[in-house]
């Protein structure tokens, strides 16, 4: 069965990050879809004791401590890590390197990036104060300014403009969540006020997902008791109405995939084996129930949010429903037939109509593409040379990493692998063997770049794969520590790679020149005082 | 036939290879130092306020020298490769007449006689004197002898030494503290750095690292405080690197830590651009920390076929950490023993066939010595160990000057047994003595090596270039041994007796011949009438 950790919202929410972060659950891959631009971070956080890098002999773990700082968040040109134990943050200019820490609340812990015109904007959730901080880098300088979360939490989102932030908790972040604990607080942030702007907010059971409508005018709390509508645009933000989504009272409570259109008017459904989609209008909680061929095995929205494309593996067809209209002419779609492979699962790039099509539920080495603006294309496949696991596009679809699984190629001593493939240039891919599994995947906004990192506590492989598009060229480079997450840092045209140790450690390379350095010690690189101003 | 001569003026002491530079008392409580200069015998004789040169003229004559030197001696130290000698003293305490001598350095050089004396004068009495290896500067600072009322143990005085006393020399620093004071000096060769060559002073305190630019001593120091919270690791050895001669960003300084597995890198980087305009400094130290995997014992730099490497012995994982700079990747060399030590010997042995350096390993609880050779094999990170037994564990190893810089002498921890270890052949001649006070002393040309026991008053000659001992039993003890360049361009053997009015025995050291020797006695008497018995 295909894992899914989130899916809800669409491509719009703010959730979507720069990063994929892999193997969220109890293992597997999750299909990360694309990977986003510019800002974002992956998740990540406290994790166990860091392995000291390997070499011509592996060396023993790193055995002092655990990690203080978690993944890190990129904006324009800064990468921003939290170290909930010193209660700072520090924030790493990506040009020139330069590492400047600055004192957040108690326990700073979950950073997200915020969007802003001008400048680096990054907002961070300090968990035992109760608070937030919102940082504003500008002309050398930061600044700080706080906000009052009473929900505390563990994730957040943050609206496209960069105007509201919802501070939430995710229960599947949390170890052995007491069933009782609804987690339904909330907190949203005006983040424009200079004064107050904090709204706490009680949402439906387990919010699995938080995001905003593209104007900012309207959040959404997906739920197991379904959609929770926060008004934006009132004079202080206020729950709304709550959408059912058609929970029987005997189920489990478990959304499986729920996507929500950029404009805030219809929310998609699909629940693991069941052939129906459920379109539901966000403004009145009316339902419309589309039917397919067989169960749906993804259901994915495309970035413009004009069609949602439905993948039904068992006949292998594909329904392309037009949004809105399918929400009020349910039979009104078209079905594409992938004929000569398996196909369950899809990932649609940002800015491409293209369609990629592939099944990790059983070993299959066939990528499909579909172009949804042009239904009556046949698809194009191609062979690779290894079961898929999960598909990583460029932007524009030229070119895609994917993942595979080794598990099932006889013969095979690596524990994993990744092709690039040239798309739009019908050119053979280049498959990689890779010495350990698949933590994250990071792919630059202009698809010159992508960064796979590997290895884990069992497989201590500790690399960072460099590929460089079109060229196809893969460089490797060792780590010291085991890597959390990958990134890029598009105003700095570098990549990261942040990854665990006591004093914080990420890895940059340089997209111009290939140069890697490695960055360790946040704290320390903030008690260097060079007699300025004295 | 021992010939006597009883001094016309003098009292000396005594010193003999690495027991130089000590400030000791006689058996009648005289305070006295012993230095080996260039040509002479240094006696500072504390009491008489002078320093005494004893010069070997001929085989058979010692000449001597007189230069009163400031009264309230602190210490002394040869500069110059021993042509010249500097006495640090506090003057008079408290100092209330105009007669009454203020602090100062004095540098005297015998060369002319009487000795030349250059006198620096300080502006507080200071007990503490570290002088630059190559003889560029002299940095005074609290040695904890000083008599003062009150002391900032963290003010430093630096001379330059080439340049004579003005308004700019000596220049005052006051380093900024953090609670720590300075505990050792680390002079760097000069490093091509960001805004030009310079060399820096490394002052460790027992909990951070100040680098002061001597190019331009006057400006505020840069201060890397290595505390991280309620943790203040303490600095314990340092390593410095240039890296690429052409690169003026890729210096780095290593700082090791006692007890502590983590080593912190310092990359002194261009100044950001955002703080060129405050920084009083071209350059800035960015940290960096690398865990070797253990303790490390010593640290330092060396090239390996894939680049720069930090090179650190680690003796729980017997072990030679290797860690490569710019991202922090470290492997390891399995030595299979325990080794404390590291020197380089690729100027003598050659590069390794990938061009890496050559290192020489040495154990102070383990009976051997280790040849690694960095370079690249298959999936290792050097090229090749080479692991020689001895008999004894090494306390200490003495370099030998050219023609036989490619012997070193290792002491054993017993006191008695010596290995003559030969770079080349790879070869370890085991040399014993029957007395476990032997010390050795190596001729500054190479050719001979000096053993000798004070409590044995025996002495032998070891011929380097054929390893055979030659030995000799003096009328006196043998306290220290010098072997120096004669008047006359031979070579003289001056041994000193401390005991008693302390006594000198003159050989000719290439051929000592007992029937030939002369001795000095009543050397503390002073004002004696030369006397000559034969």
């Amino acid at each position: 069965m295909k894992r899914r950790c989130l899916r809800a919202l669409g491509r719009w929410a703010w959730i979507a990050s720069t990063t994929a972060i892999l193997g969220c659950g109890a293992g597997g891959v999750e299909d990360g879809g694309v990977p986003g631009e510019g800002t974002g971070g992956g998740g990540g956080g406290f994790g166990e004791p860091g392995t000291g890098g390997s070499g011509g002999q592996t060396l023993p773990p790193e055995t002092e401590l655990e990690s203080s700082y978690g993944a890190p968040v990129a904006t324009g040109k800064f990468v921003w890590v939290a170290n909930p134990s010193s209660g700072r943050v520090a924030y790493i200019d990506a040009e020139s390197l330069e590492i400047n820490v600055v004192d957040a609340g108690n326990a700073p812990t979950f950073v997200a990036p915020v969007p802003d015109p001008e400048d680096d904007v990054a907002l961070v959730l300090n968990v035992l104060s109760l608070d937030a901080t919102l940082f504003r880098a500008k002309g050398g300088s930061v600044t700080a300014r706080s906000f009052e979360v009473p929900s505390s939490g563990n994730a957040w989102a943050v609206s496209a403009d960069g105007h509201f932030a919802i501070a939430w908790t995710d229960a599947k972040l949390v170890d052995t969540a007491d069933p009782i604990d609804g987690y339904q607080d909330i907190t949203v942030l005006d983040l424009t006020k200079s004064e107050g702007g904090e709204s706490a907010l009680n949402v439906g059971y387990r919010p699995v997902a938080m995001g905003f409508s593209a104007d900012a005018k309207r959040a959404f709390a997906v739920t197991q008791d379904g959609i929770t509508v926060i008004g934006l645009d009132g004079g202080s933000p206020a729950v709304i109405k709550n959408i059912d989504l058609g929970t029987s009272l005997s189920d489990s409570a478990v959304h499986e995939d729920v996507s929500i259109t950029p404009d805030g008017a219809l929310a998609l459904v699909r629940r693991e084996g069941d052939p129906e989609v459920g379109v539901f209008s966000l403004a009145t909680g009316e339902k419309t129930t589309v039917v397919l061929s067989g169960p749906v095995t993804d259901l994915d929205l495309s970035p413009d949010g004009k069609v949602a494309v439905a993948v039904v593996r068992e006949t292998g067809e594909v329904a392309l429903l037009p949004i809105p209209d399918i929400a009020t002419a349910p039979g009104a779609f078209t079905t594409i037939s992938v004929p000569d492979t398996t196909v369950g699962s899809a990932s649609l790039p940002p800015e491409s109509t293209l369609s990629f099509l592939y099944t990790n539920a059983v070993p299959s080495s066939v990528l499909a593409t579909i172009d949804t603006a042009d239904p009556q294309k046949p698809p194009s496949y191609f062979k690779l040379w290894a079961p898929i696991q999960a598909v990583f596009s460029t932007r524009d679809a030229s070119h895609a990493v994917v993942l595979h699984s080794t598990a099932d190629v006889p013969g095979s001593q690596y524990p994993a692998a990744m092709s690039v493939l040239p798309v739009t240039a019908n050119l053979p891919a280049k498959l990689q063997g890779l010495d350990g599994p698949v933590v994250s995947v990071a792919v630059a906004p202009l698809g010159h770049r992508a960064l796979v990192a590997t290895g884990d506590e069992m497989n201590p492989a500790y690399r960072l794969y460099v590929t460089k598009m079109p060229s196809l060229e893969v460089t490797s480079v060792k780590l010291a520590s085991q890597p959390i997450s990958a990134g890029i840092v598009a105003g700095a045209d570098r990549g990261y790679v942040a990854q665990k140790h006591p004093d914080g450690r990420i890895t940059f390379v340089d997209f111009k020149t290939g140069e890697i350095r490695t960055l360790t010690g946040f704290e320390l690189a903030s008690q260097v005082v060079d007699g300025s101003g004295e | 036939m021992r010939k006597w001569v009883w001094l016309p003026l003098l009292a000396l002491a005594a010193g003999c290879g690495e027991r130089e530079a000590m400030w000791e008392s006689t058996a009648y409580g005289e305070p006295f130092a012993v230095h080996g200069m260039k040509g002479a015998v240094a006696i500072v004789d504390v009491s008489a306020e002078r320093v005494i040169f004893a010069s070997p003229a001929s085989a058979d004559e010692l000449s001597f020298m007189s230069s009163p030197v400031s009264r309230g001696y602190a210490t002394s130290a040869p500069t110059d490769g021993g042509a010249r000698l500097a006495v640090l003293a506090s003057g008079d305490f408290p100092r209330r007449t105009d007669d009454d001598q203020g602090p100062s350095l004095q540098v005297l050089d015998p060369s002319s006689e009487p000795p030349a004396v250059i006198e620096y004068p300080l502006g507080d009495p200071l007990s503490g004197l570290e002088i630059d290896p190559e003889s560029e500067y002299a940095v005074i600072y609290p040695g904890g002898g000083e008599a003062s009322f009150v002391q900032n143990p963290n003010e430093l005085v630096l001379v330059k030494l080439g340049e004579p006393p003005s308004a700019t020399n000596p220049v005052p620093a006051s380093l900024r503290s953090y609670g720590g004071r300075p505990e050792g000096f680390t002079f760097t060769p000069e490093l091509s750095l960001p805004g030009g060559a310079r060399r820096l002073l490394v002052v460790r305190t027992d909990r951070d690292v100040a680098l002061i630019d001597l190019a331009e001593p006057e400006k505020p120091e840069i201060t890397v405080k290595l505390t991280a919270g309620a943790v203040a690791p303490k600095p314990a050895g340092i390593a410095v690197t240039d890296g690429d001669a052409d690169d003026p960003d890729d210096a780095r300084i290593a700082i090791r830590l006692a007890g502590d597995p983590n080593v912190v890198l310092l990359d002194l980087l261009p100044t950001p651009a955002d703080k060129t305009a405050t920084s009083p400094h071209a350059f800035t130290p960015v940290p960096n920390i690398v865990d070797v995997g253990g303790v490390p014992t010593d640290v330092t730099f060396g090239r390996t076929d894939g680049g720069l490497r930090l090179l650190a012995p680690v003796p729980s994982r017997k072990a030679l950490a290797l860690v490569e700079p710019a991202t922090g990747v470290t492997s390891e060399v399995d030595l299979g023993y325990s080794f404390q030590r590291i020197s380089l010997v690729t100027d003598v042995v050659g590069e390794s066939d990938g061009g890496g350096d050559v290192a020489l390993l040495w154990s102070t609880d383990s009976p051997a010595v280790a040849f690694v050779a960095l370079g690249g094999a298959v999936g290792k990170p050097y090229k090749s160990v080479e692991v020689r037994t001895l008999e004894q564990p090494v306390s200490s190893v003495l370099d030998v000057p050219a023609p036989n810089n490619h012997l070193k002498i290792l002491a054993s921890q017993n006191g008695s047994g010596f290995v003559v270890l030969n770079l080349l052949s790879r070869t370890t001649t085991p040399l014993l003595a029957s007395a476990t006070d032997t010390h050795a002393v190596v001729s500054s040309d190479g050719e001979r090596l000096w053993l000798s026991s004070e409590s044995r008053s025996a002495l032998a000659r070891v011929g380097l270039s054929e390893l055979h001992p030659r030995n000799l039993q003096l009328y006196q003890r043998v306290s220290r041994v010098f072997d120096l360049e004669r008047k006359d361009q031979g070579r003289a053997l001056v041994t000193l007796d401390t005991a008693g009015s302390m006594a000198f025995t003159l050989l000719d050291a290439k051929t000592p011949d007992l029937t030939q020797s002369r001795e000095y006695l009543g050397i503390l008497l002073g004002d004696y009438a030369k006397e000559e018995a034969q």
